[in-house]
C-alpha cells in the first residue's frame, strides 16, 4: 500500500469496523498525543491493522472481535492483512 | 518579623513550667496527673487556652472551604479530560483459538469495568474494587471484588444476584475461564429517604 | 448495559475507602467524586500553607494527577482524605520552592463575613494566624491541623527539626496571646 493511499484506507476500515455489532467505538491506538484510531503499516508484504476497540456486552467478544477483523479485510481489500486489536473497554 | 525571645524558653510566668511542657501534658490526656502542673492557676489557664486553640485548629479548614464562594473548578475538568485518555490497562488477555491472521487482546481494565458495570446495575448494591488473580498462565482466572449495599438491601440475595450476574456474562467476555469468584461486602451505603441528590 | 446517571448519583454516597477502590480500578467518574468531595478543605489546607489563593488551582491540578497515578498503590483505601493531604503538602511546598520570594505576598485568605459577626475564637484564630510569620503558621498548620509529626513537618518543609520546635513555639504563644489564652 502507497502512503497516499493510506488516510483514505484508515478511514475505511474505521467506518466499517464501527459497524459492526457489538463494537461500540474506536479508540486512538495509543496514548500518545495524535495517535490515529487505525493504524496501518506494511512491512515485508504483510499489511498490518492495528485497532482499538469498545464492544458491547450483549455481544460475546470472541464474535466481534471476529467480525471486526473480517470488516477490517474487506475494507482494505486484503484477505491476507493481519488484524490486531485490543478491546479496551466492555461495557 | 522575627521574634528576640529564645524559642522553647519559658515564655510566660507557668510557675517554672514551659507552653512545649504543657503541650506535651496535653498530648498525654493529662496522665499522669501532675499536680505541679494542676496546682498552677497560670497553667491550668494556659491549658484551657491551649484546648480551645486545639478546637478551633480542628474546625478551620472546614469553615474556610464553607466559607469560601463557589467557583468553577476548571482545573478538575482539565484533570479528568487528561486522565481519561490513559485509564489503565492492566494485564492483558490473549483471546485463544483465533485463526490464523487475527490477534486480540481483552484488558484487564475493560474487564474491571464490565464487572463494575455489572454491579452497579444490581439494585442496592455499588462496586469496589474488582481484582483478577490468575492461577496459572494460561488458565483459570480467580475474580475478587468489594461492594457495598445499600442499607436495607437484603444482604445474600443482592449479593447472590450480583455472583449470577456476573457468572453469567463473563464466559462471553473474559478470555479465560473463571476459577473463585469472592464478594465482600466492605461498607453500607445510606440513602436519604427521596433517593440521592 | 450502562450503569449511567442511576450509578452516578449513588456514587456520591458511597465511601471514600469505595471510591478510592474503583478510582485505582480505572473509573474516573469515581476519582471526579472524589475531588469534588474533598477539594474544598484541600483547597483550605493548600491556602493556609501557602498563603497564595491564586496559585490553589494549580497546586490542586498537581495533587489531582499525582493521586491518580499514585492511587493503585494506596494500601488503605479507607485513609484516601489523609493520604489526599499528605499529596497536598508535597505539592504545595514544591510550588512555593519553585517560586522563592524574598518578601511573601500574604495575601487576604478567605473568611467568614465579619461586619456583623460576633468576634468570637473562630475568627480570632483565624486573624491571629494571618499575622503570624509564614513559617511559624505553616509548621502550626501541620501540627494541630494536618496532624504531622515534627519529623514529617522538618522533611515537608526541608529544615531541621530544631527549627520546626522553635517555630511551632513561637506559634502557639502567640496564637495563645491573641486568643487571650495567658492572661
Amino acid at each position: 500500500m502507497t502512503d497516499s493511499l493510506i488516510p483514505a484506507a484508515r478511514d475505511a476500515v474505521e467506518a466499517a469496523v464501527a459497524a459492526v455489532l457489538g463494537v461500540r467505538v474506536l479508540y486512538p491506538v495509543s496514548v500518545l498525543p495524535g495517535a490515529e484510531r487505525v493504524r496501518l503499516a506494511e512491512r515485508g508484504g504483510v499489511l498490518r491493522c492495528e485497532l482499538r476497540i469498545a464492544t458491547d456486552a450483549s455481544v460475546p467478544v470472541g464474535r466481534v472481535v471476529l467480525a471486526a477483523a473480517a470488516a477490517a479485510r474487506r475494507a482494505l481489500d486484503r484477505d491476507d492483512a493481519l488484524v490486531v486489536l485490543e478491546v479496551a473497554s466492555i461495557e | 518579623m522575627t521574634d528576640a525571645r529564645p524559642p522553647g524558653g519559658p515564655v510566660e510566668d507557668l510557675d517554672g513550667h514551659t507552653l512545649d511542657e504543657l503541650v506535651d501534658y496535653l498530648d498525654r490526656g493529662r496522665t499522669p496527673y501532675d499536680p505541679g502542673i494542676e496546682s498552677s492557676p497560670a497553667c491550668r489557664i494556659a491549658l484551657a487556652g491551649l484546648e480551645r486553640l486545639r478546637a478551633r485548629a480542628a474546625d478551620l479548614l472546614e469553615e474556610d472551604a464553607a466559607a469560601a464562594p463557589a467557583r468553577p473548578e476548571h482545573w478538575m475538568t482539565a484533570v479528568l479530560d487528561r486522565i481519561s485518555l490513559e485509564s489503565r490497562p492492566g494485564r492483558r488477555f490473549a483471546l485463544p483459538d483465533l485463526p490464523v491472521g487475527t490477534d486480540a487482546v481483552v484488558t484487564e481494565g475493560a474487564l474491571r469495568g464490565l464487572v463494575r458495570a455489572v454491579g452497579d446495575s444490581v439494585p442496592g448494591l455499588l462496586t469496589g474494587r474488582v481484582r483478577f488473580t490468575p492461577q496459572e498462565p494460561g488458565g483459570a482466572v480467580d475474580l475478587a471484588v468489594e461492594v457495598s449495599l445499600v442499607f436495607g438491601a437484603p444482604v445474600d440475595g443482592t449479593v447472590a444476584e450480583f455472583r449470577r450476574r456476573v457468572l453469567a456474562l463473563l464466559p462471553d467476555q473474559a478470555p479465560f475461564p473463571i476459577g473463585r469468584l469472592d464478594v465482600r461486602v466492605r461498607d453500607v451505603l445510606e440513602v436519604p429517604e427521596g433517593g440521592a441528590s | 448495559m450502562e450503569s449511567s446517571d442511576v450509578g452516578a448519583d449513588v456514587l456520591t454516597l458511597a465511601s471514600d475507602g469505595l471510591l478510592a477502590g474503583r478510582a485505582a480500578d480505572g473509573d474516573d467518574r469515581a476519582f471526579a467524586v472524589l475531588l469534588r468531595r474533598h477539594s474544598p478543605v484541600l483547597r483550605a489546607y493548600v491556602n493556609r500553607l501557602t498563603r497564595r489563593p491564586s496559585d490553589a488551582d494549580d497546586v490542586l491540578q498537581e495533587v489531582a494527577l499525582t493521586a491518580w497515578k499514585a492511587l493503585p498503590q494506596l494500601q488503605n483505601p479507607d485513609s484516601v482524605k489523609a493520604w489526599l493531604f499528605r499529596i497536598a503538602e508535597r505539592q504545595a511546598f514544591a510550588m512555593l520552592r519553585r517560586q522563592p520570594q524574598t518578601a511573601e505576598i500574604d495575601e487576604e485568605l478567605p473568611s467568614a463575613e465579619d461586619s456583623l459577626a460576633r468576634f468570637d475564637d473562630r475568627d480570632q484564630l483565624r486573624s491571629a494566624l494571618s499575622r503570624l510569620p509564614a513559617q511559624q503558621a505553616r509548621v502550626w498548620v501541620l501540627r494541630e491541623v494536618g496532624g504531622l509529626s515534627y519529623d514529617e513537618i522538618a522533611e515537608t518543609l526541608a529544615v531541621p527539626q530544631s527549627t520546626v520546635r522553635g517555630a511551632l513555639a513561637l506559634a502557639r504563644k502567640r496564637l495563645l496571646d491573641a486568643m487571650g489564652g495567658t492572661a
